[in-house]
């Protein structure tokens, strides 16, 4: 049986201690604001981006590592392990499997020993999928075997978040200007998700903010008899603890996860979504 | 009014009305069948509201006419087919509160000019179509008639509002004016209140130099100075809170070297660890480039601030300061984390942590100092210089604090290297087996293992002594890094292989174990600062070969010495160091005040800082050189610098040091540096002085009873090793003893806490001075537990206290009685000594039982025994040299030399079985 790695990025929001026990590894994506480059999650949190770009409207953009950053990070696990299982975040939103690809090829002959695998999801969806492979490794299976239940239960991920409004996204210029500005002058609040890859507008909720977020809740957790529940993830940015605590219960009355765990969503994602967003992440069975 | 400017949201109610007013036309036109035109008017206005409303290009004011005007037109055609005036009335009504939310009196005019032209038009659009009009002319009238009145009543309103908002705009003017003052006056207060406060600590500082003063007086000033310094300490904080609230923080951007910024952070925070049962644990990347570009003095304070914080909220456990580097195109990131087992901050604390004069869990903390000022200032330089400041934290099991800082670089040579680093191998035994807390074990477990990577040696950790042993015997171990303990339980074995490997020993400054000739010590917190220093500065004890001693062998106290730092805690730790020299020893806290005291030619060695705001020591030392006087340019000026790098001692000596001592200070090289520097004829050997120390505290006559209540060695340390200082001491404390005693009892009685507490106080030290150590200690412990309220303690333990200081009154009297009279005899036996004649059996018996109390480690037994042999002899031989020399390796703990001795001695006499 060949000693397989599993790494992922930064993005797949996966709590600190989660990755140590599960040894999983990951690279870092760095952050660049006005001031300079910061290394995500690492050197700077979601809390520290939104503070930073309420305060004066200032602009903050992730950076995905570099071919190189990916290269130098395969060889360094190629050194411990025989094979590296990668999952990357979404083709769809990101540069980031394109530059893995590129990495693995500047490794030649070794980057064979690399399988990488577009999650199609971000945050902790892709986190997820993550686990699903450390489940197939701590089973014992060879790396290809993990690579195909990997891509089996991309589609049974649901990535999804509800968005206080779209300011941050028309900052990233995810959406145009008059969009935001319809959604502010309608109160409409967008839940965005992963479909196909890309990340889509599923739907907006009109009115009160805290009203919305139940509905969301309601809604995402409508088929319950449909999602595993071993694990559910409430992955936010720049919530306060009371505002956690109301989503928890609203949760918790309609599905018990076995393991719910809020984690900060890390800053790529924070920017792109601003203060007072949140996701219920979980799989389907 | 003009000038008010329009909220969005009155902007979208507006626009929401009329889009309103044109769905439910569309509806009722639809139903009705009406005219396509109408369609067609009305949904081009709904476009145009649209489009207006989400371009920003257009202003609100605009905005709020065009839906007005929008609104009164669908109105007006919605009124002309439903011939109902009372729907227009409504209509205009509302319209008109919209411009009353406006605060718009032009608009207020505008809507009562189309309120009419459109209700007059609509009323002769009426007559000439013949849609019986006419019967609404009452009701048109009294539309009129209420629409003016309406507008009348708000333009009243809107005046009042304009007058309520003037009065307003004045009072938030004041309002900002007085914040403004407030900040002023706070500035200006917190600096007129620093000089008398610099002054008040100053002159304390003065007072304490003066040996002459009694122990009260020295607590007092002691404590007048500490409390001095903390309230200095708020005044600063204050003072840069409104500095930065009213943006007149200013960062200074200038090159310096973290070497220097940490070694005062490291010293600063084990001086605020005080007698706290807590480690420090320092990691320092040694990469870090040595030329960094920032305002080194505020990321001091941040420091400072976070760890001040840690020490705080930390009962015991452990402390953990990170400072690691990541290397980016501008220069640096500046990472530094400060990790604690405190009592952690609840989930909902965490949102309010960095508000200003805020500190979270109130109730629990109660005990805890401070304005709740550090965070917020150490977040908002954090956030001004570009950087970030975040937390985690687990309540009940601690909090990791975490900040980070961009940095230009000036030059990125790495601030600690060590020479020949692959010549290096290293052995660690330190047993983390000793400590309880897992936290503890954990942390000093990952510090050991990583430590070789973080300096680029080879480092070879041990768990055991086995391991250790094992390790050296294969060879190639060049230096062995062992703790306190493990030296203790294996003294011989270190002291064997300390001639062919570098053997430094780990110890809390507090510990006080002497360490031999052959070995090094470093004090905790063991870093890459210090152990670079113990491998860079291997050779600087070169002028005296296989001098590496940390004692002081010799006394200067004809000597004058300044020494100059900026860091008080630094200046601090220096005196301490330099205190058994029994120098005269200034200190000045700036190069600039330094260079004037130095107009006095009064001084026969400087101690300068390197790194130092306003004036470095370079600078200081260079300007001094300059000097026309020759005493300018001969009196030895040393560096104090925390760079640990290679070529400092020559950069030192190209800009006029004549050498320099690395930081944290090690004795040794203080000791070479001394002996090399001070005037030779101000040099006295150490052991003639401290010879007739020992003799004086060898005469002090004790018994088994008296020795266990008072120890006078510590008391003879306390008076410096003066017999008749001690025994006067003594004396005032068992005369004024039983007066204090019944006082105490009486508070006791009475319940009157705070002056009880101030009574155990003054026992603490007073009992220590005359080496009462354990009713010292109690009083200590019923002094803590009145200051902390817990008077059920005191209830409990006063009685016990009672009864032992009775019982060392009485065990001074004795005392003082015993050798009141034995100093007579001694006086008499050293003008006509006694001689013994001793048998070879006596003499073997004699040698036994110096080596049975050497087995285990009886000091005392060990020189008292020696003394039976000072005035023996046997065959016309006396043994004085031999036991002499037993009794001065016994003084320095120096348990080999006395086996040794006693070996020459069985040698000499021919004493072999």
């Amino acid at each position: 049986m060949h000693n397989i790695a599993i790494t992922t990025e930064c993005v797949a929001d996966l709590p600190k201690e989660l990755l140590e026990e599960k040894h999983i590894d990951i690279i870092y994506f760095d952050v660049e604001t006005e001031t300079g480059i910061f290394r995500d999650t690492d050197e700077i949190d979601a809390q520290n981006i939104i503070e930073y770009m309420l305060g004066g409207e200032k602009k903050a953009q992730s950076v995905v590592p570099s071919a190189n950053d990916y290269k130098n990070f395969f060889k360094r696990r190629l050194e411990e392990y025989d094979e590296v299982i990668h999952i990357s975040i979404s083709s769809g939103v990101s540069g980031a499997y394109k530059n893995a690809e590129l990495g693995r090829a500047k490794l030649g002959i070794d980057g064979r020993k690399i399988h990488l695998i577009d999650s199609g999801h971000l945050s902790s969806g892709l986190g997820l999928i993550v686990l699903e492979a450390v489940k197939g490794r701590e089973e014992g299976l060879e790396s290809n075997a993990i690579v195909e239940r990997v891509k089996g239960i991309t589609g049974s991920i649901s990535t999804t978040f509800i968005v206080n409004n779209a300011d941050y996204l028309y900052y990233n210029e995810k959406v145009g200007k008059n969009a935001m500005r319809l959604c502010k002058f309608l109160h409409l609040h967008p839940v965005l998700r992963m479909q196909d890859g890309k990340l889509v507008v599923q739907r907006f909720y009109m009115g009160n903010y805290k009203k919305a977020t139940s509905r969301y809740i309601s809604d995402v957790l409508r088929k319950v008899e449909r999602i595993d529940t071993s694990i559910g993830f409430c992955t936010y940015a720049g919530c306060s603890h009371a505002m956690l605590e109301r989503v928890k219960n609203e949760v918790k009355k309609k599905i018990t996860f076995d393991e719910y765990i809020e984690q900060a969503a890390s800053v790529t994602v924070s920017c792109n979504c601003g203060p007072n967003t949140f996701g219920i992440l979980f799989q389907n069975k | 009014m003009g000038n008010i400017k329009l909220k969005s949201t009155e902007v979208y109610v507006a626009a929401l009305l009329c889009l309103f007013a044109a769905v439910i036309d569309t509806i009722i036109a639809a139903y009705e069948g009406w005219p396509l035109y109408f369609f067609f008017v009305v949904w081009i206005q709904m476009g145009i509201i649209i489009v207006t409303a989400i371009d920003d290009r257009v202003s609100k004011k605009v905005q709020a006419y065009l839906f007005s005007t929008f609104t009164a037109n669908t109105v007006f055609i919605s009124g002309l087919y439903l011939k109902n005036y009372y729907v227009v009335f409504m209509m205009l009504c509302g319209t008109l509160m919209l411009a009353a939310f406006y605060h718009d009196r032009l608009q207020i005019g505008y809507q009562v000019i189309l309120a009419i032209i459109s209700i007059s038009v609509h009323c002769n659009l009426c007559n000439v179509l013949d849609l019986s009009a006419s019967d609404g002319i009452a009701e048109f009238g009294m539309a009129l008639f209420l629409l003016l009145g309406i507008g009348g009543a708000l333009y009243i309103n809107i005046v009042r509002e304009d007058t309520a908002h003037e009065i307003l705009s004045e009072t938030a003017r004041r309002a900002e004016q007085a914040e403004r003052s407030k900040s002023d006056f706070l500035a200006n207060m917190s600096h007129e209140i620093r000089t008398p406060m610099n002054a008040i600590i100053g002159m304390c500082e003065l007072a304490l130099r003066d040996n002459e003063i009694s122990d009260n007086v020295r607590d007092c000033c002691g404590q007048i100075q500490n409390s001095g310094r903390s309230l200095l300490s708020i005044i600063n904080d204050i003072l840069d809170f409104s500095k930065i609230e009213s943006g007149k923080m200013e960062l200074v951007e200038e090159e310096f070297n973290i070497s220097s910024t940490l070694n005062d952070v490291v010293n600063m925070t084990m001086n605020r660890m005080g007698d706290k049962n807590l480690e420090f644990i320092v990691r320092v990347d040694t990469s870090i480039p040595k030329g960094l570009i920032g305002d080194e003095m505020r990321i001091r304070q941040i420091m400072v601030n976070l760890l001040t914080n840690a020490v705080k909220y930390t009962p015991h456990g452990v402390i953990t300061l990170t400072v690691s580097k990541i290397v980016r195109e501008y220069g640096i990131n500046l990472n530094i984390s400060v990790k604690d087992t405190g009592i952690g901050i609840q989930k909902e604390n965490l949102e309010k942590l960095f508000n200003s004069f805020q500190q979270v869990d109130t109730k629990k903390n109660r005990a805890v100092e401070g304005t709740g000022l550090g965070l917020v200032i150490t977040k908002r330089l954090i956030s001004s210089m570009g950087g970030f400041i975040n937390v985690k934290s687990e309540y009940g099991k601690g909090s990791e604090f975490h900040c980070v800082i961009p940095l230009k670089v000036k030059n990125r040579v790495p601030f600690i290297q060590i020479d020949n680093s692959n010549e290096i191998n290293v052995a660690c035994y330190i047993d983390v087996r000793k400590f309880d807390d897992p936290d503890l074990r954990h942390s000093y477990i990952k510090f050991l293992a990583e430590i070789g990577q973080s300096m680029q040696i080879k480092n070879f950790m041990c768990k055991k002594f086995e391991d250790l042993s094992l390790r050296i015997e294969r060879g190639n171990i060049t230096h062995c890094f062992i703790g306190k303990e493990e030296y203790l339980q294996n003294k011989a074995y270190f002291e064997s292989i300390a001639d062919d490997i570098e053997v430094v020993i780990v110890q809390n400054r507090r510990d006080g174990v002497v360490v031999p000739k052959n070995m090094r010590c470093i004090y905790k917190p063991i870093y890459e600062l210090p152990i670079a220093n113990i491998f860079n500065h291997k050779g600087m004890a070169s002028d005296q070969p296989g001098q590496k001693s940390d004692e002081n062998t010799f006394i200067a106290p004809k000597a004058k010495v300044l020494l100059v730092d900026d860091n008080v805690i630094n200046l601090k730790v220096a005196v301490g160091l330099m205190q058994p020299y029994k120098m005269q020893i200034q200190t000045e806290e700036s190069a600039k005040t330094a260079i004037s005291m130095l107009e006095s030619k009064d001084f026969d060695l400087v101690f300068m800082d390197h790194m130092m705001p306003e004036m470095d020591g370079v600078e200081a030392t260079k300007l001094l050189r300059s000097k026309e006087d020759e005493y300018y340019r001969q009196v030895p000026i040393i560096a104090l610098t925390a760079n640990a790098i290679a070529g400092a001692r020559e950069m030192f000596l190209e800009n006029g040091f004549n050498g320099y001592l690395a930081k944290p200070i090690e004795l040794s090289a203080l000791n070479r540096v001394l002996k090399q520097h001070l005037p030779q004829e101000y040099i006295l050997k150490a052991g003639e002085s401290q010879k007739n120390e020992k003799q004086d505290e060898n005469n002090i006559v004790t018994a088994e009873p008296i020795s266990k209540l008072i120890d006078s060695k510590t008391g003879f340390f306390y008076v410096g090793g003066n017999k008749d200082a001690y025994l006067s001491i003594l004396d005032t404390y068992v005369k004024k003893g039983y007066d204090k005693k019944e006082v105490l009892a009486s508070l006791f009685e009475k319940k009157e806490w705070k002056n009880y507490v101030i009574e155990v106080h003054a026992l603490k030290s007073s009992s220590l001075t005359i080496g009462a150590k354990e009713l010292s200690e109690r009083a200590k412990n019923l002094e803590l537990s009145g200051k902390a309220g817990d008077y059920d303690f005191i209830m409990v333990n006063h009685g016990a206290m009672l009864e032992l200081y009775g019982s060392v009154l009485k065990a001074g009297t004795e005392l003082l009685r015993l050798n009141r009279g034995e100093q007579e005899k001694t006086e008499v036996a050293d003008e006509k000594p006694e001689k013994t004649e001793l048998t070879r059996e006596e003499l073997r018996n004699l040698l036994e039982r110096v080596k049975e109390s050497c087995d285990t480690f009886d000091n005392d037994a060990v020189i008292a025994v020696a003394k039976e042999g000072l005035g023996a002899g046997m065959d016309g031989h006396l043994f004085r040299n031999g036991f002499e020399a037993i009794i001065s390796a016994a003084d320095d703990f120096d348990y080999d030399m006395i086996q040794q001795k006693v070996r020459e001695i069985i040698e000499e006499f021919g004493l072999e079985e």
